[in-house]
């Protein structure tokens, strides 16, 4: 049987899409990135124009995690539809460096409100210098304005161990949050 | 010492000396209006705090969206409704306070809901160190985040003892990050095959990990 379960990670540009999907996945990531050509060149070399996805493959079977990169604003919403079905999880990637990260959360979360609902989400914030504490509390307040709940925590999308983290507790929030809800594909 | 006989206690960790003063002036004009003695206090435990959101630095260490937080603003029409004027107005500070006061008092005023029923627990928001706190912890903090459940309902479906769930409980009622809500004593769907599916997923991806259950 072949089980396929998908995980997305949402973000502004810069927040560490790719670079997340790069630690955890087993194939080599597809990345639709681009040179920047307009103001995000001051942020960084180059941007995801689509999509970014990788793979994991469950042992003992042919289950496999798809995992999705998608930009966070609402002009991309229509990308979202290739995600959806099957979709059991979010992860909500905040730029710590940027000046607009919390803009960037509150329009994820203003744009698929419904969507974010009805799956287990975590909050990460990436890039932070140490003294994260101020933004995980607007993080919360935003997330509190849009009736959702869920964690919020630092992490550093280089390091494997730490996006592994964020999974557990995405995981845990399934098995524990959502153990009625019925979600995933069988393809 | 319960709500009933103690003063209620107010927290302003970033208003200056003056406007403390002013607070409290305000609530010896509303004294006979309250219903209940208020005190501007530096030492916790706190009832409330209200916090001034125009100095943005200030205010985000002071603010937990769930504490009973009243924001204070120049023009609180900029900020999240429920904001109310900098410097404060004394009917807006006597409607906040006996919100608080009929929601404190209405709290204690029975340790039993409902016959028949239980003390349900939800959580409003988690704890921003929780990462730091006991794994088995996070399970209680997933099983309340979307819904509302009594001690022996999230112990069956965590498969925590209740006493262990009882500790967690506590630490977030210590730090107002749970509501305790009536609710009735409804049927726990442990061991349905939608439970039963999550959890051999997700010990299969922990595996994978390294991560021992």
């Amino acid at each position: 049987m072949n089980e396929i379960y998908k995980i997305v990670f949402m973000g502004a540009p810069g927040s560490g899409k790719t670079t997340c999907i790069a630690s955890l996945s087993e194939v080599p990531p597809i990345s639709t990135d681009v040179p920047c050509t307009d103001d995000l060149m001051a942020m960084k070399d180059t941007t995801t124009v689509a999509l970014d996805y990788g793979e994991l493959r469950l042992d003992g079977d042919n289950g496999r995690l798809l995992l999705y990169g998608l930009p966070g604003q609402s002009r991309f919403s229509y990308m979202f539809e290739v995600v959806r079905t099957g979709l059991f999880g979010a992860i909500l990637l905040v730029d710590a460096s940027s000046e607009d990260a919390i803009d960037g959360l509150s329009e994820t979360l203003e744009t698929y409100r419904d969507d974010l609902k009805a799956i287990p989400i975590v909050v990460a914030i990436n890039k932070s210098d140490g003294s994260s504490h101020a933004l995980g509390l607007r993080c919360q307040q935003e997330l509190h304005a849009h009736g959702l709940v869920a964690p919020v925590m630092t992490l550093d999308a280089r390091r494997r161990e730490d996006v592994v983290q964020v999974f557990e507790v995405l995981l845990t929030l399934l098995e524990f949050g959502f153990d009625h809800v019925k979600m995933g594909r069988t393809a | 010492m319960d709500v009933q006989t103690r003063p209620l206690s107010i927290a302003c960790p970033n208003f200056g000396i003056e406007e403390k003063g002013a607070l409290r002036s305000i609530l010896g004009l509303l004294k006979p209006y309250l219903g209940h003695p208020w005190v501007v206090s530096d030492a916790g435990p706190f009832d409330v705090c209200f916090v001034n959101v125009d100095n943005p630095d200030d205010a985000a260490t002071t603010l937990d969206v769930a504490s009973r937080v009243v924001r204070c603003a120049l023009r609180p029409k900029q900020h999240p409704k429920g904001t109310i004027h900098r410097p404060l107005r004394p009917h807006e500070v006597l409607a906040v306070l006996s919100d608080v006061t009929k929601q404190l008092k209405g709290s204690e005023s029975d340790d039993r809901p409902h016959q028949g029923g239980h003390w349900g627990f939800r959580l409003r928001g988690w704890p921003l160190d929780f990462a730091k706190w006991p794994k088995p912890w996070w399970r209680v903090l997933a099983c309340i985040a979307r819904e509302t459940h009594s001690i022996a309902q999230i112990a069956e479906r965590t498969g925590l003892p209740a006493k262990y769930v009882e500790a967690c409980i506590e630490r977030l009622l210590a730090a107002q990050l749970v509501e305790r809500l009536a609710c009735t004593p409804a049927g726990v769907a442990a061991g349905s095959s939608l439970k039963q599916k999550w959890s051999a997923l997700a010990s299969r991806f922990l595996e994978k990990f390294g991560l021992a259950r």
